[in-house]
C-alpha cells in the first residue's frame, strides 16, 4: 500500500503545471487545484483507514531508488506521529484551495505555487530519507516566496525576502548536518540512522545545527522575527498554510529527527528547551496582547502556541508527547481558521485594525460566531481541539518541569485575556468601521465552517487521535516513566 | 588510428575553415547559412565525441602528447554542448546587432577547438598552444560588437589580463622544464620536487585560474562578461571555465600528487575567497549581467572545492556540477541576450514585469536562477549536494559550511531578480524581439536539462564517476 503516500504527495505535482497552463482563463486554474487537493485528502484518509492503529513503527512504506550513487531512496512512510500531520496538511491544503476560490489575478501562477507548496508540505511529513526530507522542506520555500511576493500586502517585498533568507538559512544548515550524518552513518535513511552511534563531537555539532533549523522554522524566540512579517503580509490562504503547516515542520523535525537520532542528547537538552518553550509562550502572548492588527495578533499568538509543543517535547513523558503531537494538529486547524477569519474580516470591513472594528456580530453573524468559536478553541475551551491537546501537555509536563508548567499555564490566562478582549472589541458593540459590509456568500463561509467543524470533531472525540499517536510517541518517551 | 580518434576535432577544424572561406563568397543576406553550417559541424563533433565517451575510448596519441580518455571526452562533450547552445542564441543576437558575419562562427569554432585540444593534452607545450588558440579567439569574440565601446573595453581588459596569465603560465612551464627536462605531464611532477617546483606550480595554476575567474584572478570577469556579446559571455563563463578546470585538475592530480598537501590548502583558500567575493559583490549589482558575472565567480568557487578536497568523489562532483552549470549559466546569459538592445536593457528595472510580457523567457530565467541558487527540482541542488558531500567526506567540512552560508547569501540576489521578473511593474516598453527557432531550441533544451537533471541526476552522475578512470 506504499503507493498511497506516493500518490498523495505526487498528485499536486501533476496538477501544478496543468493549473499554470490554464492561466489564460482566470476561473479555470482553481479546478485542477481542487481536484488534486481533494485527491490528496482522499488518499491520506485512505492511508489512515489502512493504517493499523495501536502499533508503533512505520507503515505504508514505499522505497524507490532515486539516486543510487548516493544511496538516496524515495523512502516514504507514516507512523502515529506523521499520519495525523499528514491528514491535517491534506485537509488544510484542500481548505486553502476553497479559501482561494475567488483568486482571479494571475490565477494560473497562483494555483501552480499553491500546489507545489502542497507537494513540499505533504512530502516533509512522509519522508523517511533525510535528503528527501530536506528536498521537500526546501521545496516549500519557493512557492511561499512567490505567494507572499505576488499576492501579498504592502510590505510584501521585505516580508518575502526575509522569509526566504531566514528559513533558507535554517534549511541549508540542516542540509549540511544531514551530509555529516550521511558521512558518519553511511546512509541518509532515517530509520537506520536511529540505530547508529555517532562520535560525541559529531553528535553535538549536528544536534546544534539541526536545532537551529527547527528553531527558525518553529520559530523559537529570538529567531522568530521573520514570522510576523511573513504572516501579516502573506495573502490569507498562504498565512493559513504558514501558521497551520509550515511551523509544524520545525517541531516535527525536532521530534522525528533530533529526538529520533540523538535521544540521549535530546534528554540532556530538554531543560534548556523547556526554558525556551516558556519564553516562547509568555513572550508571544505578551506581544500578541499589544497588537492592533488582527493578523499580527494571530501571528504572535502562534509563536505562543508553538511554545506548548516545545514544552511537551521537552517534558518527554508519553502523555506530554501525545499532547504535543495533537497540539500540532489542533493549532494547525485553529490558526488556519483564525487567519481565514481575519482575512474575511479585512475584506468585509476594509481594515484589520482592531480599534477600528466593532459590532461584527450583528452585521456578519455567521462569520462572527465561527471566529468566536475559533477564539474559544484557541484559549483552550474544553470540548474543542486545543484543549484536547494542551491538557495532556500540562498533565504530562508537570511531572518533569513543575515550575515551567505553572509558568506556561500562566500563558493560558494571557491568551484568554487577549482573545476575549479582542473578541469583545470587534464582535460586540457598535460598528465603527467606515466601509459598509457587503454580505459574505455561502461559498466564502464553506472553508471557515469546515475548519470549525474539524475543531469540534477533534475536540469532542480526541480518543481516536490519542490511540493513533500514543504507541508511536511511547517509543520516544523517556521523562517521568509512565503515561 | 590517431587521426581517426581525433575525427571530432578534425570536423570542427574543417568546419571553421569552410566557414571562413564561404564567408568570402556569400552575399550578406545569406550569412545565416554560415551559422547553420557551424551548428552542423558542432553537432557532428558533439555526436562523435559522445559516441567515443559512451564507448569508453581510452587512446594515447602520438606517443602520449594527447590522451583521449573518458575524462577528456567528458569535458569535450561539455564544451561542445555549451558551444552548440551558445551558437543557437547567437544567431538572432548577431542579426539584431547587424554583426552576423562569418568570422564570429569561425572564431567560436576555433575557440571550441582550442578548448577541446586543451583538455586532451598530456604535454605542457600542447596545453599552452591549445590554450592560446582558445584565448586569442576569445579576445576577438569578446570585442566582436565593434560599434559598442563596452565590447571593446571587455576585449581589452580580458586581453591584457589574459596575456599576463599566459606569461605566468609560460614562465611556470619553463621552470618545470628546467627542473625536469621534460614537458610530459607524467614525467614533470616526479622530477620537480622542492621549493622551485612549488613556485612553478603556483605560476601554472595562476595561468589557469584566470580562465576560471577564481579570486584573485577574477578582475577581468565582471567587465568582460558585461561588455562582451551576451552569448560570448555565456561561452566564457562555462565552456572556457570548464576546459581550464579540466586541465588544472589533470595537471594537479596526475602530475603533482606528491605536492598534494600544499596545493590542496591553496585551493581551499582560493575556493573560499571566490565564494565569498563573488557572492558578496553580486549583492550590490543592479546590472543583471554584471551580477551574473559575480555569480559566476562564486560558482567557480564551488567547483574549486573539488581541487581542495581532491578525492575521486569530489572530482566526480565537479564534473557533474560543471556539466549542469553549462545549462543553467548559458541559459541565464541567453535570456539576457534577448532583452538587451543597443541601449542597454540589462538593469534590474528592465526585467520588471517580464513574466507578463514574455512568460516563456521569464519562466526559463526563473528556472536557471533557482538552479544557480541550488533549490529543489533543479540540477543546481544536485550539484551542490555532491560537491558539499564530497567536501564533508574529504575532511573539508568547514569548506562545505562556508559554501552553504554563502549559498544563503546568494538567495538574496537570485531571488531579487525573480521579484523583478514576476511582480515588478514597468511602464510599457517595446516588446523584446521574438525568439527565433534555433534560439528557442537552445533555451528550451537548457531549461529542460536543468529540470531533468534536477529530478533524475543518476545517469549524469554515473557518467561523471566513470569518467575518472585515469585519475587514480
Amino acid at each position: 500500500m506504499g503507493w498511497l503516500l506516493l500518490a498523495a504527495v505526487g498528485l499536486p505535482l501533476a496538477g501544478a503545471p496543468v493549473s499554470a497552463l490554464l492561466g489564460r482563463r482566470p476561473a479555470a486554474p482553481r479546478w485542477p487545484a481542487l481536484v488534486t487537493s481533494l485527491g490528496s485528502l482522499a488518499l491520506s484518509v485512505a492511508a489512515a483507514l489502512t493504517f493499523r492503529g495501536g502499533q508503533p513503527g512505520m507503515q505504508l512504506v514505499s522505497r524507490l531508488n532515486w539516486i543510487p550513487a548516493l544511496g538516496i531512496r524515495l523512502h516514504l512512510g507514516v507512523d502515529g506521529i506523521s499520519l495525523p500531520l499528514l491528514l491535517m496538511t491534506a485537509f488544510l491544503a484542500a481548505t486553502t484551495v476553497l479559501a482561494s476560490w475567488g483568486v482571479r489575478r494571475r490565477s494560473g501562477e497562483y494555483f501552480f505555487w499553491l500546489q507545489l507548496l502542497s507537494v513540499g508540505m505533504l512530502g516533509v511529513f512522509t519522508a523517511l530519507d533525510l535528503f528527501v526530507f530536506f528536498f521537500f522542506f526546501e521545496l516549500a520555500l519557493i512557492p511561499m516566496y512567490f505567494l507572499i511576493g505576488l499576492w501579498g500586502g504592502p510590505r510584501k517585498d521585505y516580508a518575502a525576502m526575509k522569509f526566504l533568507l531566514y528559513t533558507g538559512l535554517g534549511s541549508i544548515v540542516m542540509f549540511l548536518a544531514f551530509l555529516v550524518l550521511r558521512f558518519y552513518g553511511g546512509t541518509f535513511d532515517l530509520l537506520t540512522l536511529e540505530h547508529t552511534r555517532f562520535p560525541v563531537p559529531v553528535q553535538l555539532a549536528v544536534f546544534a545545527a539541526l536545532f537551529l533549523a527547527w528553531a527558525v522554522k518553529t520559530p523559537v524566540v529570538p529567531l522568530h522575527t521573520w514570522l510576523p512579517d511573513a504572516h501579516v503580509e502573506a495573502p490569507t490562504p498562504a498565512s493559513m498554510l504558514l501558521a497551520g503547516v509550515l511551523l509544524k515542520m520545525g517541531t516535527y523535525g525536532l521530534l522525528r529527527i533530533s529526538l529520533g537520532i540523538f535521544p540521549a542528547l535530546f534528554h540532556a537538552f530538554a531543560p534548556v528547551l523547556a526554558v525556551l518553550a516558556v519564553v516562547n509562550i509568555l513572550y508571544g502572548a505578551l506581544l500578541a496582547m499589544a497588537q492592533t492588527d488582527l493578523k499580527g495578533l494571530v501571528a504572535y499568538a502562534s509563536i505562543s502556541s508553538m511554545g506548548y509543543i516545545l514544552l511537551g517535547a521537552a517534558a518527554g513523558t508519553g502523555l506530554a508527547l501525545e499532547g504535543a503531537v495533537l497540539q500540532m494538529v489542533a493549532h494547525g486547524l485553529v490558526a488556519a481558521l483564525l487567519f481565514l477569519a481575519a482575512g474575511d474580516i479585512h475584506e468585509l470591513a476594509g481594515t484589520r485594525a482592531i480599534p477600528a472594528l466593532g459590532g461584527l456580530l450583528t452585521r456578519a453573524p455567521t462569520l462572527a460566531w465561527l471566529s468566536l468559536l475559533g477564539a474559544l478553541c484557541y484559549l483552550g475551551l474544553p470540548g474543542l481541539a486545543v484543549f484536547a491537546a494542551e491538557f495532556p501537555i500540562f498533565l504530562g509536563s508537570f511531572a518533569a518541569f513543575p515550575t515551567y508548567t505553572v509558568l506556561a499555564a500562566a500563558g493560558i490566562v494571557l491568551t484568554a485575556g487577549y482573545l476575549l478582549w479582542t473578541a469583545q472589541r470587534i464582535l460586540f458593540g457598535p460598528g465603527r468601521e467606515a466601509a459598509l459590509l457587503p454580505a459574505l456568500g455561502g461559498m466564502r463561509l464553506l472553508p471557515l465552517a469546515l475548519l470549525a467543524a474539524s475543531l469540534v470533531a477533534v475536540g469532542v472525540y480526541p480518543t481516536v487521535w490519542y490511540h493513533l499517536i500514543g504507541p508511536a510517541v511511547h517509543l520516544l518517551a523517556w521523562g517521568g516513566g509512565a503515561r | 588510428m590517431n587521426l581517426a580518434a581525433l575525427l571530432p576535432a578534425e570536423i570542427l577544424a574543417g568546419t571553421a575553415l569552410a566557414v571562413l572561406l564561404a564567408d568570402l563568397f556569400l552575399p550578406h543576406r545569406d550569412k545565416a547559412y554560415l551559422g547553420l553550417l557551424s551548428a552542423a559541424g558542432l553537432a557532428a563533433a558533439l555526436g562523435g565525441t559522445a559516441r567515443q565517451l559512451a564507448a569508453g575510448l581510452h587512446a594515447s596519441l602520438w606517443g602520449g602528447i594527447f590522451l583521449l580518455d573518458p575524462f577528456a571526452l567528458f569535458f569535450q562533450t561539455i564544451v561542445l554542448g555549451a558551444a552548440l547552445l551558445v551558437l543557437g542564441v547567437s544567431l538572432p543576437y548577431l542579426e539584431r546587432w547587424g554583426r552576423d558575419d562569418g568570422e564570429f562562427y569561425a572564431l567560436l569554432l576555433m575557440a571550441v577547438l582550442g578548448a577541446m585540444m586543451m583538455v586532451a593534452s598530456r604535454n605542457f607545450l600542447e596545453i599552452y598552444v591549445a590554450m592560446e588558440l582558445l584565448s586569442v579567439s576569445s579576445y576577438a569574440l569578446a570585442g566582436f560588437l565593434r560599434p559598442d565601446p563596452r565590447s571593446g573595453e571587455a576585449a581589452l581588459k580580458y586581453y591584457l589580463q589574459g596575456v599576463l596569465a599566459s606569461a605566468a603560465l609560460l614562465y611556470g612551464i619553463s621552470l618545470l622544464y628546467g627542473l625536469s627536462g621534460s614537458l610530459d605531464l607524467s614525467v614533470v611532477g616526479a622530477r620537480s620536487a622542492g621549493s622551485l617546483g612549488v613556485v612553478a606550480l603556483v605560476l601554472v595554476a595562476g595561468g589557469f585560474a584566470l580562465k576560471i575567474a577564481a579570486v584573485p584572478f577574477h578582475m577581468w570577469a565582471p567587465d568582460t562578461y558585461q561588455g562582451a556579446p551576451a552569448p560570448v559571455a555565456a561561452f566564457l563563463s562555462t565552456a572556457s571555465k570548464a576546459a581550464a578546470f579540466a586541465v588544472l585538475a589533470r595537471v594537479l592530480l596526475t602530475a603533482f600528487p606528491a605536492a598534494q598537501g600544499p596545493w590542496q590548502e591553496l585551493f581551499a583558500v582560493v575556493a573560499a575567497a571566490s565564494m565569498a567575493l563573488g557572492n558578496l559583490a553580486a549583492l550590490g549589482q543592479r546590472n543583471v549581467r554584471r551580477m551574473l558575472a559575480y555569480s559566476s565567480i562564486a560558482q567557480g568557487g564551488y567547483v574549486l572545492i573539488a581541487l581542495a578536497v581532491a578525492t575521486p568523489t569530489a572530482v566526480a562532483a565537479s564534473l557533474f556540477y560543471l556539466a549542469v552549470y553549462v545549462f543553467m549559466n548559458v541559459g541565464a546569459f541567453s535570456v539576457l541576450s534577448f532583452l538587451a538592445g543597443p541601449t542597454g536593457g540589462e538593469e534590474l528595472a528592465d526585467l520588471d514585469g517580464l513574466a507578463e510580457r514574455r512568460p516563456a523567457l521569464a519562466l526559463a530565467l526563473a528556472v536557471f536562477l533557482i538552479s544557480l541558487a541550488g533549490m529543489p527540482l533543479t540540477a543546481g541542488l544536485m550539484g551542490k549536494l555532491y560537491l558539499f558531500y564530497a567536501a564533508v567526506q574529504g575532511g573539508y567540512a568547514w569548506l562545505a559550511l562556508w559554501g552553504v552560508v554563502f549559498t544563503v547569501v546568494s538567495y538574496f540576489y537570485y531571488f531579487r531578480v525573480l521579484r523583478h521578473l514576476f511582480w515588478g511593474t514597468a511602464p510599457p516598453r517595446p516588446a523584446a524581439p521574438a525568439a527565433s527557432v534555433p534560439a528557442g531550441l537552445a533555451l528550451g533544451a537548457a531549461t529542460l536539462a536543468t529540470v531533468l537533471f534536477g529530478v533524475f541526476p543518476q545517469p549524469l552522475l554515473q557518467l561523471a564517476l566513470h569518467s575518472l578512470g585515469m585519475l587514480r
